[in-house]
């Protein structure tokens, strides 16, 4: 299979992932009875079918040609087709009122679990679904410090609030859950300020600085040159938050791998790799710059060898996309930060692993369990206990799920996305995850 | 069809691949009794809100419409579920449960739970093949509340192996359950329109003159 085959073979199950969720979603929604009629659940069906027309019709285009221009065009649309999807998202969700069933208990015990192992202090968990289709914290630490420091009152004692929100039509995706971690980071980092201590490590920071003069000097040459009227302090702002933004996203990505393994990285290319592999934006780096750090941690971790092993044309797909974009001539912006977060990147990588310490999930920890856990999911059995009657840990549980599924010949790209919305497994996983917390309660003395 | 005693059914569980019994989790080792075993109350509900319809009746009440008159809630470990006098819920095992194609299961109360006035189950024949939590219909009929809690064993599962048909003993087993409760993860709200037999009565009812011609098919009735 070519490339762009590929591609658009991935692009095309991942829509058909996100249109069966929604789709799900919607149904529920209706199900629930109200005042307000039936004309809106059927615009948005209406709306979802007409996207699953649309992309049915692009797959018959592409299986009639073999030109790469065509397919490149084709996986354009389909990336479009996707974000209207997301749109449906949005107004699905606002339109009919979020009136969804709980999230499973097994993920709130999964992701409490994981919030004592990344973020230091006492934290409540409140975890909710969100009309936006993307997952999010709203950084309560940040934002009640600066409230009561203006108003010079006290924290209260006890825990802090930490909220989390998920993609409302997500409820059942317990694979993509591990996108849960990166939210925790992002509480990690605030609470415990570790964008600064990834500052700290650079290898040069006297010469960074000098540099960073420089950089804004060629931007603001580079705006006069095309015309345009910018001051150096509005392109110092500007840069510094998107320097700090993306150290913070990226240190994220590496907390979720370092304490997830492959998993976070496996749920990540699922829910974002139909997006455009090289835009970023002031708040996020592009999603193969993303994929590339991820990578570069798993490895160090010594995960290559496992998903090399196991997920053969999986992984060099994979690989495939985590060739960083390399920022045009004349781009003095994309060059600096590019360079910027490189010469960051081992400090990143050594702060994530330090917060997560003992919790580091290595391919040593994952090995002892791996056939009988990758085993079970392969026999449709929750992989809750194994035959030392122990219980499978939850990070197994999550990377047997991928590597159950996934790993044996002949498993391409496009069953990653197909994966993740298989909902009997996912079924599974979320009841093996509840279970598996119980089990281990019981047998302690 | 013989009854599995304690012996046979730690070797189905022990067995491999399709012949093997699941139970998962086992949470203690004297769940296996002599000719049963213990299972336990999960975490997930559902009741009946009955918003918007005047009673049950299987031949008009269908498809999503009968997910929408229930009501699913999660009850967390370790908090009691109060069950109302007369109140009935849909509740679930808390283990996942597989059987072999050579083996039913009768799924019954617990005698400590039925002398409190508690009702588990009234449909407890389990299909050879079934895979999945098995659904609770629990009931309350004494004039006190009584408390549930989650993990609680309260009903145990007797298993009988399936002896070959006396006229024909080369004749293959069942290939596995394909009823339509499969696949079960919680309690799973009644799907009596999908049998066909409603469909037909009321048909009946019509030919003999007896019962007005229905308008529309019941099985095929979507909310």
């Amino acid at each position: 299979m070519d490339g762009s085959g590929t591609h658009i073979d991935f692009l095309v199950a991942s829509l058909d992932r996100s249109v069966a969720e929604l789709r799900r979603g919607v149904d529920s929604l209706d199900a629930v009875p109200d005042l307000q009629g039936t004309s809106f659940p059927t615009y948005v069906r209406i709306s979802i079918d007409g996207v699953a027309g649309r992309a049915n019709d692009l797959v018959e285009e592409a299986r009639r040609t073999a030109d790469p221009v065509d397919h490149a065009s084709i996986a354009t649309q389909l990336r479009r087709l996707h974000q209207l999807v997301s749109v449906l998202h949005r107004q699905a969700g606002l339109g009919m009122g979020l009136k969804t069933e709980s999230i499973g208990l097994g993920i709130v015990y999964f992701v409490k679990e994981a919030a004592d192992a990344i973020v230091r202090g006492d934290s409540q968990l409140i975890i909710r679904p969100d009309t936006e289709h993307t997952y999010s914290s709203l950084g309560q630490h940040r934002v009640f410090k600066s409230v009561f420091n203006s108003v010079r009152v006290q924290p209260p004692q006890g825990p802090v609030p930490v909220l989390i929100q998920y993609p409302w039509a997500e409820r059942q995706s317990v694979a993509v859950h591990a996108l849960f971690l990166h939210e925790l980071g992002h509480e990690a980092a605030q609470r415990d300020g570790l964008t600064d201590e990834v500052w700290a490590r650079h290898p040069d920071l006297p010469g960074l600085d000098r540099r960073f003069a420089d950089a804004i000097e060629q931007i603001v040459a580079g705006h006069t040159a095309a015309g345009r009227s910018i001051s150096s302090e509005e392109v110092e702002t500007s840069l510094r938050t998107q320097l700090d933004q993306w150290v913070e996203e990226l240190l994220c990505d590496a907390i979720a791998t370092a304490y997830a393994g492959p998993s976070y990285l496996l749920a990540f290319v699922a829910f974002l790799g139909s997006s455009d592999h090289d835009v970023w934006t002031i708040s996020h780096p592009a999603f193969a710059d993303r994929v590339h750090y991820t990578l570069e941690l798993a490895d160090e971790l010594g995960w290559a060898a496992v998903l090399d092993g196991k997920l053969g044309e999986i992984m060099q797909w994979i690989r495939s996309l985590a060739v960083l974009s390399v920022p045009a001539a004349n781009d003095h912006r994309g060059s600096f930060v590019k360079s910027v977060i490189d010469e960051l990147s081992p400090g990143i990588r050594g702060i994530a692993r330090e917060q997560v310490g003992s919790s580091v999930f290595t391919p040593a920890a994952y090995g002892s369990a791996a056939d009988e856990v990758e085993q079970l999911v392969r026999d449709g059995i929750p992989p809750v206990q194994l035959a030392t009657k122990h219980a499978v840990g939850r990070r197994e549980m999550f990377l047997g799920a991928w590597l159950g599924k996934l790993g044996h010949s002949g498993a391409s790209p496009d069953l990653v996305p197909n994966v993740a919305g298989d909902m009997t497994l996912q079924a599974l996983h979320g009841q093996a995850l509840e279970l598996s917390f119980l089990l281990e309660d019981w047998a302690r003395p | 069809m013989s009854l599995l005693r304690r012996g046979e059914i730690q070797e189905a569980l022990a067995a491999h691949a399709g012949s093997r019994l699941v139970v998962m989790p086992l949470l203690d080792d004297d769940q296996v009794g002599d000719a049963s075993i213990d299972l336990r109350l999960g975490t997930e509900f559902m009741f009946l809100s009955r918003t918007g319809v005047p009673g049950l009746d299987p031949a008009q009440i269908a498809g999503r419409q009968m997910e929408s008159i229930h009501e699913r809630f999660l009850q967390p470990f370790g908090k009691p579920l109060w069950l109302r006098p007369g109140q009935f819920l849909l509740g679930s095992t808390l283990e996942w449960v597989r059987l072999p194609n050579d083996l039913a299961g009768l799924l019954i109360g617990r005698s400590s739970w039925a002398r409190l006035g508690l009702v588990v189950e009234m449909a407890g024949l389990v299909q050879p093949g079934y895979s999945g939590a098995l659904t609770y219909e629990l009931a309350n009929v004494t004039d006190s509340a009584i408390a549930l809690y989650p993990g609680l064993r309260i009903a145990q599962l007797a298993l009988y192996r399936l002896t070959p048909e006396a006229d024909d003993p080369e004749r293959p087993l069942p290939r596995g359950y394909t009823g339509k409760y499969r696949p079960a993860f919680g309690p799973k709200a009644s799907r009596a329109w999908e049998d066909k037999e409603i469909t037909k009565l009321i048909r009946l009812g019509a030919s003999l003159g007896t019962a007005p011609r229905p308008e529309t098919d019941p099985s095929e009735a979507q909310a």
